[in-house]
């Protein structure tokens, strides 16, 4: 260290402020984009029907989402970015869950259909016992 | 001071011993998460059924899990963790979503073939109906072509009926018309004998006077009965001539046997006699074909021949 010259025992503490700094400014951005993709994920599930077919999903969802904009208001933007991804991520397992209720009710309706229809149209009919009798 | 450098560094060790064991409790911690959330992933990844779907959620689902190797604080491994587990269900939850798919289709694809089989058989059925129909039809026809010809028989059979009642009432007008004809004919032959009978024409011949009975007055060997009933004019020719003795003389034709001729002259005494004519004044002679009065050429001729001749004869003639 005392052979260090002068300008540079300044310069090191110097740049290291200014990186840190960097990394902290990257870290306190507000994560908007975050949070448009969470409300628009909360809002295309509750479009789906998520209301009806996935209500817990849903509801963890908006608490993250609430909880996401409150640590906005209290700048803590990393908590807030983790709140949103969560809430995000709830969001689309609410949406698909919605679209496997949805496939699963038009099983069972095709299926109930196809019965009746097989009952129904191929059924041994009385008009082709007839004739034998 | 060693001593104090000696607890000192005891201290320090602890505390690095310390720091060390929360180390590997923080590693320990984050390789069972890690292991749990893995073991639900491959699970999905391993079954049977669901493995195959939703790859795109199961690749995303594996990287969020990876991501909890790299570490960080326990809030970041939280956070992780929570993502990584929503991720593990989207991806679970999407598969099953794709299977359901898949059997929505095949079930689509089971209605179609129950509709196309139902129409088959409707068609089948159709056909069935429409080829009973045609023998229905057939039937009706047929039933309908036999009434029409049994119709037929009938009234040709009534034609032919008629026809023959007409062709009987032709043949009995015909009978009629001959029968009435024949009766006409005999009428008419009655009547011109009756005629003649009732105006016997006397004539003069060589051995006296004379009448003539012409061939109508008989009937094979002998006087019709109806001629005997107008004898009363060869009655007054006998009585005008009482003196007189009668020759009755009996002529056939050519054809005719003479004993014709005879049988006929005798039924004519016989005659008169029954009319009171003495019988002792009357002679009866069979001439046969002899004296014809015309050539015995035609059968209108032959009969002119036919007679028998009365003959008051004179005295010594």
């Amino acid at each position: 260290m005392k052979h260090m010259p002068p300008v540079k025992k300044i310069l090191y503490p110097c740049c290291t402020f200014l990186l840190l700094t960097l990394v902290a400014c990257e870290q306190t951005k507000p994560p908007i984009t975050d949070m448009d993709n969470a409300a628009r994920s909360l809002q295309s599930a509750r479009a789906a029907g998520a209301a009806t077919y996935a209500p817990l999903e849903i509801r963890f969802a908006e608490e993250r989402l609430n909880q996401a904009r409150i640590a906005m208001d209290k700048h803590d933007f990393v908590a807030a970015q983790r709140v949103a991804e969560e809430s995000s991520v709830t969001s689309d397992l609410a949406r698909t869950k919605v679209r496997l209720a949805k496939v699963r009710e038009q099983v069972e309706a095709r299926s109930r259909e196809n019965t009746h229809l097989r009952e129904d149209l191929l059924a041994p009919t009385t008009t082709e016992e007839a004739p034998q009798q | 001071m060693k001593s104090f450098n000696a607890r000192h560094l005891a201290c320090l060790s602890l505390l690095s011993l310390n720091l060390g064991f929360g180390a590997m409790a923080f590693a320990a911690k984050t390789d069972l998460d890690y292991q749990r959330l893995r073991a639900s992933l491959d699970e999905l990844h391993n079954d049977p059924t669901l493995g195959a779907f939703a790859p795109a959620e199961q690749t995303l689902a594996r990287q969020a899990v990876d991501a909890l190797l790299l570490g960080g604080d326990a809030k970041t491994r939280n956070h992780l963790i929570y993502i990584a587990e929503r991720r593990i269900d989207i991806a679970s939850v999407a598969a099953q979503t794709e299977a359901e798919q898949a059997k929505l289709t095949q079930l689509e694809h089971e209605h179609d073939k129950i509709m196309l089989q139902a129409s088959q058989r409707e068609a089948a059925t159709a056909r069935l109906d429409a080829e009973k129909q045609r023998i229905m039809g057939l039937a009706q026809a047929e039933e309908a072509d036999r009434l029409r010809a049994e119709a037929e028989a009938s009234a040709q059979e009534a034609e032919a009926s008629r026809l023959e009642v007409d062709q009987a009432k032709r043949v009995a007008k015909a009978k009629d018309t001959e029968s009435t004809a024949g009766r006409k004919e005999a009428e008419l032959e009655l009547a011109l004998m009756r005629s003649r009978l009732d105006n016997l024409l006397i004539t003069q011949g060589p051995r006296g006077p004379q009448v003539r009975l012409d061939d109508l007055a008989f009937s094979g060997g002998g006087l019709k009965p109806d001629a005997k009933k107008h004898l009363q004019k060869l009655v007054q020719f006998t009585n005008q001539n009482a003196g007189k003795s009668i020759r009755i003389e009996g002529y056939v034709d050519n054809k005719t046997a003479a004993s014709v001729a005879q049988k006929r002259a005798e039924s004519v005494r016989d005659a008169l006699i029954g009319a009171g004519v003495a019988a002792t004044r009357i002679t009866v002679s069979g001439m046969g074909a002899e004296q014809p009065l015309v050539a015995n050429d035609s059968d209108e001729h032959r009969a002119q021949n036919r007679r028998v001749v009365v003959i008051a004869e004179n005295a010594g003639g």
